[in-house]
C-alpha cells in the first residue's frame, strides 16, 4: 500500500531559487515501525552529518510509501534513516555503523564509510522522483 | 538478513595478513584451478589445499593403534577453510575459503567424524548462485560484489569455541556464528549486545580458569582503526565491551591475557584504508610491511581499560601468542615470531596452486615488559614454532610448559611435522616426529578430569597423511609425549587443513 505525505519544510532559505519537489520512493525490510528521519544535503564537506540543509519525518506505514518534499532547484544527497524504537536518532554501535535502517538517495553504498556525497546526489530541477531502498 | 549492512568496514581475516603478491582484480577464468591440479600432481601435500564440495561428511574412523583412554570422552571440534573452490574458479589464498566445522565425539563405542559448513550468509549467497560473489580476505575477483558490511563477507573459518552451551564458529574479521553442538546446525551471528552488533570478534579468545571469556575485534572504516575489547560472563552475558581508537591498522589475529593485564601485539603490517575502500584490491593486498617501524605492544589494565600503556619491539610479524603473566610490574608472554609476514603474503598465497617457494618458519620469542621502566626486551627461546596452547587451568597465569607444533628433520611437505611440549623453566624440551609425509595440525591440550597439572592432560589433534591421503585423529598423553601418540585413528578421507578447535569434555 502507496501512501503519500507531503512535507513542507521549514528550512527554505528566503528569496532561493524556484521551489521544487522530490518524491522519495522509500522501501525498508521493518514495516510498519517508527519514523522516517529525511535529511536533504547540499554540501559535500558536512555530508552525511547532522548539518543538512533540509529536514523532514514521515510515520511508516508498511513496507514501501511516498513521501513529498519540497526544495529549491539545487543538487542534494539524501540520507534516510528509520527511527525505530522511537528516541529520535540514529543508533549506532560502538564504532558508529548504524544499528536502525538507513539508505541513500542513488541508493548509494559507501566502503568502509558512507556513501560519498558526488555518489549520492542528484540534480533537482523542477520535479524529482527518487527510489530509497533502506537497508539493516 | 544482513545485519547493519552500512557505514563501516572490519578487519576481515582468516589469520593474519600481509600485503605484496598479485595486485589488483582478478579476471575470471584466471589460472589457479589449472595451477593447483598440476601442483597436486608433483606434490602430494596439496591435498591438504582441497576443496570440499559436499555440505556435509560423516563416517566412522578406523582405530590403527592404542586405545581411547578413559576418561578422554567429549567432542573434539576444529574448523577450517574447505570451500577453495565454487563455480570453476579457485581462491587465491589459503585463508579465504568459508569454514567447515568438524566434530569428533569420543564415545565407548568408538569415533565418528562430522563435518558440515558454518551456513553464514556468505555460504548460503554463493552456494545459490553458484559462484563466489563477495570479496575474501586475498581474493578479489574483478566481478564481485561491493562490501559495505564485514559480516557479509564472514567465512567463519578460523576457530570453533564450546561456549555456554552452544559452539561459536569464528573468524578474525566479523561476528561469531552460533551453531547447534550436537547436529552442527548454524543459528545466527551472535549479537552480544546492541552496541557490538555486527563487530569483529577475533578467533582468538582467551578463557580464564574462573570462566570468564576476554576478546578483541579490529574494526576498520575509511577514517579509523578501533580495537573492540568485549569481557563475556560464563553465562554468555557481555559484562563490558569497549572501542580503543588505533593510530594504524595493523593486522591483529591473537592476544595474551594475564592475572590483570590484555596484552596485543601489533606488527607493522598495516592497513592502507583508504587503499581498501577503493574496493580494488583485496584486503590482505591492501596491507604494506613497514619494517622500518617497530611491533608495538599495548598494554591494557584488565580492571580499568582507560589505563593503556605501550611498548616498542623489533618489528616482527606474529599470528600466536602462547600466554603470558605478570609478576609484580613485571609482564611475561611468548609469542611465535616471524621476522616478516611472508608466510601470509606469500606462502598462504602459493600453496593454494600446490607450489611452496619459501618455507616461512617462526621461533618462540620471549618478552619482559617492565611496566615501572617502561622498557621492553625480547629473547628467542626456541625454533620453529607454531599452533602454541596452555593447559587450560595455566590460561591467565604463569605456566611452565609450553605446546606446540614444530618442524624436525625431513619432510616432503612445507608444513609443521612434529608436536612439541616446551619446559620454560628449564629450556628443555620434548617431542614427538610423525613420519616424513605427515602433516602436524594444532594438537589441544584436555586436561584428565579433575587435575590441573600441567602435564596432566591429553593433546589431541589431528595429521594429514599425505600418503594414505587420509586425515588422522591422534591422541598423546602430555607428561609421555615424546614416546608418541597413546591412540591414533584414522578418517577414510582427507580434510583440507585447517586451524584451530577446541575439546569438550562430555
Amino acid at each position: 500500500m502507496r501512501t503519500t505525505t507531503l512535507i513542507l519544510l521549514v528550512g527554505l532559505a528566503a528569496g532561493s531559487a524556484q521551489a521544487a519537489g522530490i518524491e522519495l520512493a522509500i522501501q525498508t525490510p521493518r514495516p510498519g515501525t517508527g519514523e522516517y528521519y529525511i535529511a536533504v544535503h547540499d554540501r559535500a564537506d558536512t555530508f552525511p552529518g547532522a548539518e543538512q540543509a533540509h529536514a523532514a519525518r514521515a510515520r511508516v506505514i508498511g513496507a514501501s510509501q511516498t513521501v513529498a518534499v519540497e526544495v529549491p532547484d539545487g543538487r542534494y544527497a539524501i540520507a534516510v534513516y528509520q527511527d525505530l524504537n522511537g528516541n529520535g536518532r540514529l543508533d549506532s554501535n560502538l564504532v558508529g555503523i548504524p544499528t536502525e535502517p538507513v539508505g541513500f538517495s542513488r541508493n548509494a553504498r559507501g566502503s568502509m564509510g558512507p556513501p560519498k556525497f558526488d555518489d549520492a546526489a542528484v540534480d533537482v530541477n523542477g520535479e524529482h522522483r527518487l527510489d530509497i531502498q533502506l537497508t539493516d | 538478513m544482513h545485519r547493519r549492512e552500512f557505514l563501516r568496514y572490519s578487519a576481515l581475516g582468516g589469520v593474519g595478513i600481509a600485503a605484496s603478491g598479485p595486485a589488483g582484480p582478478l579476471l575470471a577464468g584466471d589460472d589457479w584451478l589449472a595451477a593447483y591440479r598440476e601442483g597436486r600432481r608433483e606434490n602430494a601435500w596439496a591435498i591438504g589445499l582441497r576443496s570440499i564440495d559436499a555440505e556435509r561428511l560423516e563416517a566412522p574412523l578406523e582405530v590403527l593403534h592404542g586405545q581411547l583412554p578413559q576418561g578422554l570422552r567429549g567432542s573434539f571440534y576444529r574448523n577450517g577453510p574447505a570451500l577453495h573452490e565454487l563455480g570453476g574458479r579457485r581462491y587465491h589464498h589459503w585463508f579465504d575459503a568459508d569454514g567447515m566445522v568438524h566434530a569428533f565425539r569420543f564415545t565407548d563405542a568408538g569415533l565418528t567424524h562430522r563435518g558440515r559448513y558454518v551456513q553464514t550468509h556468505k555460504h548460503r549467497a554463493e552456494r545459490e548462485a553458484g559462484r563466489f560473489l563477495r570479496p575474501a580476505f586475498g581474493t578479489r575477483f574483478a566481478d564481485m560484489t561491493s562490501l559495505d558490511n564485514p559480516d557479509a563477507a564472514n567465512a567463519a573459518n578460523t576457530s570453533v569455541l564450546p561456549h555456554n552451551g552452544r559452539l561459536l564458529a569464528l573468524w578474525e574479521g566479523g561476528s561469531a556464528y552460533g551453531m547447534n553442538p550436537e547436529d552442527l546446525g548454524t543459528d545466527a551471528p551472535v549479537v552480544w549486545s546492541d552496541a557490538t552488533a555486527g563487530l569483529p570478534f577475533s578467533a582468538h579468545p582467551s578463557i580464564e580458569p574462573d570462566g570468564t571469556l576476554w576478546n578483541f575485534g579490529l574494526s576498520v572504516s575509511v577514517s579509523s582503526g578501533q580495537l573492540i575489547l568485549y569481557e563475556i560472563a560464563p553465562d554468555g552475558s557481555l559484562r563490558r565491551a569497549q572501542a580503543v581508537a588505533l593510530e594504524e591498522t595493523p593486522m591483529v589475529h591473537d592476544f595474551a591475557v594475564t592475572q590483570r593485564y590484555l596484552v596485543f601485539l601489533m606488527p607493522p603490517f598495516h592497513l592502507q584504508r583508504e587503499r581498501f575502500a577503493d574496493q580494488a584490491m583485496s584486503f590482505l593486498d591492501s596491507h604494506r610491511w613497514e619494517p622500518h617501524k617497530p611491533m608495538r605492544a599495548l598494554v591494557v589494565d584488565k580492571a580499568d581499560w582507560s589505563r593503556r600503556r605501550w611498548f616498542e619491539l623489533p618489528a616482527g610479524f606474529v599470528f600466536h601468542l602462547g600466554g603470558g603473566w605478570d609478576e609484580g610490574q613485571v609482564i611475561h608472554l611468548d609469542y611465535e615470531r616471524y621476522p616478516d609476514p611472508g608466510i601470509v603474503a606469500d606462502f598462504a598465497r602459493g600453496i593454494m596452486r600446490g607450489r611452496a617457494d619459501t618455507e616461512p618458519s617462526a621461533d618462540v620469542t620471549g618478552v619482559r615488559l617492565d611496566m615501572a621502566r617502561g622498557t621492553a626486551r625480547q629473547e628467542t627461546l626456541a625454533e620453529h614454532s607454531e599452533f602454541p596452547r596452555l593447559h587450560p587451568a595455566r590460561v591467565g597465569r604463569r605456566y611452565r610448559y609450553r605446546y606446540s607444533l614444530s618442524v624436525d628433520g625431513e619432510a616432503t611437505h612445507p608444513f609443521q611435522n612434529a608436536v612439541r611440549r616446551l619446559d620454560m623453566d628449564a629450556g628443555a624440551e620434548h617431542r614427538y616426529r610423525f613420519a616424513p609425509t605427515d602433516i602436524a595440525e594444532e594438537h589441544v591440550v584436555v586436561r584428565k578430569p579433575g587435575l590441573d597439572d600441567e602435564t596432566a592432560a591429553w593433546l589431541v589433534g589431528t595429521v594429514l597423511d599425505t600418503r594414505a591421503q587420509r586425515t588422522r585423529l591422534t591422541v598423546f598423553d602430555a607428561a609421555t609425549l615424546a614416546d608418541g601418540p597413546v591412540f591414533e585413528a584414522a578418517l577414510p578421507y582427507a580434510l583440507p587443513l585447517g586451524f584451530h578447535g577446541n575439546f569438550a569434555p562430555a
